[in-house]
């Protein structure tokens, strides 16, 4: 897997917001607001146009009627797929892997002071 | 809200169909969620309007981006798997691309010509102007007293300056040449922006007749005359006897006036005081700050002073001021201008070509876009298709036509390199050529491809699959009506096109024939300046013509003829006549020059004295004062008098003019090519009765003239060693340099008209045939019910031969009126000769019916076993 082409912010949150439960859109836009500590906003037409998109990309999915929580609620709800639940960890392990190379540079560069 | 759901709008259909109830309750959960707070709910409307915009806009950008690539490719797959079409379809548009830019290209270098002079549109020229004398109302210079009542009075230049242009004869030490150049004020140059390449300007200085003769030399001469030595500069020359320094070399690819190129300062002869003398030309640049109409006004209160203080010569005269450049475009760019609408005519023949080509490829894909409709796709996005479709050929033939035009205009480089086309005149493919390249491309292919976008997508689904497969492409009737009216239309433009063609060929032919019936072939020409002060007096110049007029009349194996051009009566004033002796002058009896002739003169030219006598040697200065009038002239006398010993003064105005008697009528003469031309009225005197110079020289000799040539230039040199015989040409030469563009034009023209007829049989044979295609169940049954070979050819034909009628009888209306603007450049030309029209005509049906042929034949040899069989 192409670990090296970093995810869109804004999918990386919605799919991290997705990855504990499933949620609706006004779910999804709280937690990433909870995620961020308040620093990234999902408004309304950007959240629902990416999610679109990233139902098209086959990451996250759009859940039945009958696997709806609440059934009197006309909210959808949206959850991870197998290929989204990859991406994710893909993403995290990218995250990971960059941030060990800036930590090992920092410390080299310590070491030459 | 209300808002926020009008903003939601902006977004694709689609999206909002689809998500519309989920924005709106995220919307009003945010407003909810910020409270009360004016600023924070402020806040959070401003972030929901920016986020539809800003989502709205890139979605927009990326579908139809997403969307115009997808219907290229699709274009381009299409177009590889009917490469045939694509071929006929980019070629013909090519062809019409590439004669468009390429004409364009040469009205560009005429019309819109790069000045060499810096801030050249503050440049002007500065003119006396007169609507009732001299040539009713065009710019004519000004006298040297007038120049300098200008200089002191005008306020809006910062300096005039004055040029008179001149023919010098350099000699010693280089050999004699006649060159024309200028006199002209120190500060000519410095006013226009050019400076020389070598040595100095001339100054304010040189302007004193004291100053020592000094001149200028052209780039080119430069070049020629001193092989671009640099030394040069210090040396002498003679002009016109006189030694004169060479103090500056001016910069190649400059000329001022156009053809200039030698400059001398105006001390090099005392300028005459006489103010009706206009023969300075004037330029100034505008002050800073004064417009083009302040500077005018200034010269027009200048003017009615004059006229107040020398009522005498500055009555009725005004002074013009007119940017430098105004009137570089002649008419040879009028006359391409005349041509880009001709070309103009072939790009239409290849649009309607173009139209029927797509046209019936849409109704060969009628099922698939009946089709693609019922699977959802909405109408805007097929007519979308069809015209990306168009576009991709419209690249592909518009880069050809560039190509092809590039060709063109080095082929129409190296063709109009003559002396007569003047230095600034560069063609070239620049800037505005190509825009103009993109523009026809893209409008041609708009227009091509909107036409059967319409009706293609109109069909309804369950039309277009009941037709079924087999013989199933029908043309619907409007759209056969269509594709024939364009082809009805393309035959017309067509018509016009190679009427147009012939009468220009003819009269190309009339001028590349012996004109009037001269023979022109043992004809030679040239010019004897008679520069310098030796032969300013009348007497000595007298002396002069009459002992060389003896020397060259007993060269042996040539007649030689003297002549010098007179201004008479009729030139250029409309108020001004001849005046006939005891009656009044009728209109069209003043001729405009008279020619002073040596005797040999008539036998030389070819003119035949009809009645009277010629001239002969006892035509003395003293003798009786004689003239011999054209048959034009004595015929427009003849209302008034018998032409034959009438007496005449050719110039009434002038004090004391000779009355001279009317000793004979001689031939029309009908050689030039003049535009505009028709037979003008001419007069003839003995050159021994008005001396004058530059003299012209004609030798008819029956084998080489070399000889001829070298004995005329002893005659000369006998008479004067530093005088030079120039200008030495054939007079067919020099009459084929009079027609150079009547011949381009010709060509041209028929170039293009073949071309329009290349694309009309392309045109012809796909209507044609596809029409066969569509009726080949109908032939068939025909065939079964007996008719014969021939009564299918002459079905088909027949067909073919209405439109032909159609076009033909369009055609013949338009080009009555498109004729009419080839206007002057028909020399008179009828540009409705039935004759040319009936050939243009002819060869109109004939290309319909071979175009017509092979779908015919096709028709006639159906089996209509096999049609039957298909059932």
């Amino acid at each position: 897997m192409a670990a090296s082409t970093p995810l869109k912010t804004h999918w990386f949150q919605i799919l991290l917001a997705l990855a504990g439960e499933d949620r609706h859109g006004s779910g999804i836009m709280r937690a990433v607001l909870d995620q961020t500590g308040g620093t990234l906003k999902l408004w309304p037409v950007m959240l629902y146009n990416s999610l679109e998109q990233m139902t098209e990309a086959g990451l996250i999915q759009e859940i039945g009627g009958s696997e709806r929580p609440t059934e009197s609620e006309r909210r959808r709800y949206y959850r991870l797929t197998r290929a989204g639940r990859r991406a994710l960890a893909d993403e995290a392990d990218r995250m990971a892997s960059l941030a060990k190379a800036a930590k090992a540079q920092l410390a080299t560069r310590r070491g030459d002071a | 809200m209300r808002v926020y759901r009008w903003l939601l709008r902006l977004l694709p259909g689609s999206f909002r169909a689809r998500q519309q109830a989920a924005l709106e309750d995220a919307a009003r959960e945010q407003l909810a969620a910020a409270g009360d707070a004016r600023l924070s709910r402020l806040r959070v409307a401003v972030g929901l309007g920016a986020d539809v915009v800003s989502t709205a806009s890139s979605l927009r950008t990326q579908a139809v981006l997403s969307a115009v690539v997808q219907d290229a490719r699709y274009a381009a797959r299409l177009l590889r798997r009917a490469p045939g079409f694509a071929v006929v379809a980019a070629l013909t548009l090519a062809i019409g691309i590439a004669s468009n830019t390429t004409v364009f290209s040469l009205v560009n270098a005429f019309y819109f010509v790069p000045s060499e002079f810096p801030d050249s549109n503050r440049l002007m020229n500065v003119s006396e102007t007169s609507p009732t004398k001299l040539c009713a109302g065009c710019g004519v210079g000004t006298s040297y007293p007038g120049y300098l009542d200008w200089r002191r009075r005008a306020q809006s230049f910062v300096s005039l300056e004055a040029y008179d242009e001149d023919a010098f004869v350099l000699s010693a030490p280089v050999t004699p040449e006649r060159v024309s150049g200028a006199r002209v004020t120190g500060g000519l140059f410095s006013v226009l922006g050019i400076a020389p390449v070598l040595g100095r300007d001339l100054n304010r200085n040189d302007d004193r007749p004291e100053a020592p003769p000094v001149m200028l030399l052209a780039y080119d001469l430069w070049q020629r005359l001193f092989a671009a030595d640099r030394e040069v500069i210090g040396r002498s020359v003679r002009v016109n006897g006189v030694p004169t320094q060479i103090v500056g070399v001016m910069p190649a690819r400059f000329g001022f006036p156009e053809r200039a190129h030698l400059w001398l300062p105006l001390s090099s002869a005392p300028p005459s005081t006489d103010r009706d003398d206009r023969r300075f030309g004037v330029v100034g640049r505008l002050r800073p700050g004064v417009t083009l109409d302040a500077a005018r006004a200034e010269m027009r209160t200048i003017a009615a002073s004059l006229a107040v203080e020398y009522p005498a010569s500055q009555m009725e005269w005004s002074i013009d001021v007119k940017r430098l450049g105004d009137d570089r475009v002649g008419t040879e760019g009028q006359a391409f201008a005349v041509m880009l609408g001709a070309v103009a005519l072939v790009l239409a023949v290849a649009c309607a070509n173009l139209a029927a080509l797509f046209l019936a490829r849409a109704t060969q894909r009628s099922r698939e876009f009946a089709v693609r409709a019922a699977l959802g796709a909405d109408r805007g996005r097929l007519v979308r298709q069809l015209v990306v479709e168009t576009l991709v050929i419209g690249a592909i033939g518009g880069a050809l036509g560039l190509m092809l035009a590039i060709q063109g205009v080095g082929l129409a480089r190296r063709g109009i390199a003559v002396p007569e086309v003047p230095y600034y005149i560069n063609f070239a493919i620049d800037w505005r050529v190509l825009v103009f390249c993109a523009a026809a491309t893209i409008g041609a292919s708009l227009l091509v491809g909107l036409l059967p976008a319409r009706g293609a997508t109109r069909r309804s689904l369950v039309d277009s699959l009941k037709q079924g497969s087999g013989s199933g492409r029908i043309t619907s009737p409007n759209q056969r009506r269509l594709r024939s009216s364009l082809v009805a239309g393309e035959l017309a433009l067509v018509l016009m096109l190679l009427s147009g063609a012939a009468v220009m060929g003819r009269t190309f032919l009339r001028f590349a024939e012996r004109p009037g019936g001269y023979d022109l072939d043992g004809l030679t020409l040239a010019q004897l300046p008679l520069a310098g002060s030796r032969f300013e007096n009348r007497d000595a110049l007298g002396a002069a013509l009459a002992d060389l007029t003896q020397r060259v009349e007993a060269i042996p194996g040539a007649q030689v003829a003297l002549s010098h051009i007179e201004f008479v009566a009729g030139f250029g004033r409309q108020d001004r006549s001849i005046r006939i002796e005891g009656a009044v002058t009728p209109a069209g009896a003043s001729p405009r020059f008279a020619f002073a002739i040596t005797p040999g003169y008539f036998a030389t030219q070819g003119l035949r004295v009809k009645s009277g006598r010629a001239f002969t040697a006892a035509d003395r200065a003293g003798s009786e004062p004689v003239a011999i009038v054209s048959q034009q002239m004595a015929d427009a006398m003849r209302p008034a008098v018998n032409p034959t010993g009438a007496r005449i003064q050719l110039r009434p105005d002038l004090p004391g003019d000779l009355w001279r008697v009317i000793v004979g009528i001689v031939s029309n003469y009908e050689g030039d090519p003049a535009p505009g031309r028709r037979v003008n009225p001419y007069v003839y005197i003995p050159l021994a009765q008005s001396a004058g110079r530059p003299v012209d020289v004609m030798v008819r000799t029956t084998g080489d003239s070399a000889a001829a040539i070298a004995a005329i230039r002893a005659a000369v040199s006998a008479l004067d060693p530093d005088q030079p015989l120039t200008n030495i040409r054939s007079a067919l030469e020099e009459h084929r340099r009079g027609y150079w563009f009547v011949g381009y034009f010709a060509v041209f023209y028929l170039t293009f008209a073949v071309f329009a007829l290349l694309l009309a049989i392309i045109g012809v044979y796909g209507v044609v045939s596809q029409t066969v295609g569509e009726r080949t169940r109908e032939f068939g049954i025909r065939a079964a019910l007996g008719a014969d070979r021939q009564r299918l050819y002459r079905l088909v034909l027949g067909r073919s031969l209405v439109l032909a009628a159609i076009g033909g009888a369009l055609g013949l209306a338009g080009s009555a009126f498109a004729t009419r603007l080839l206007g002057w450049l028909l020399f008179g030309a009828n540009p409705n000769d039935p004759r040319m029209l009936g050939a243009a005509l002819a060869t109109l049906i004939l290309t319909v019916l071979v175009a017509s042929y092979l779908p015919a034949r096709r028709a006639a040899r159906i089996d209509p076993v096999i049609v039957l069989r298909q059932e």
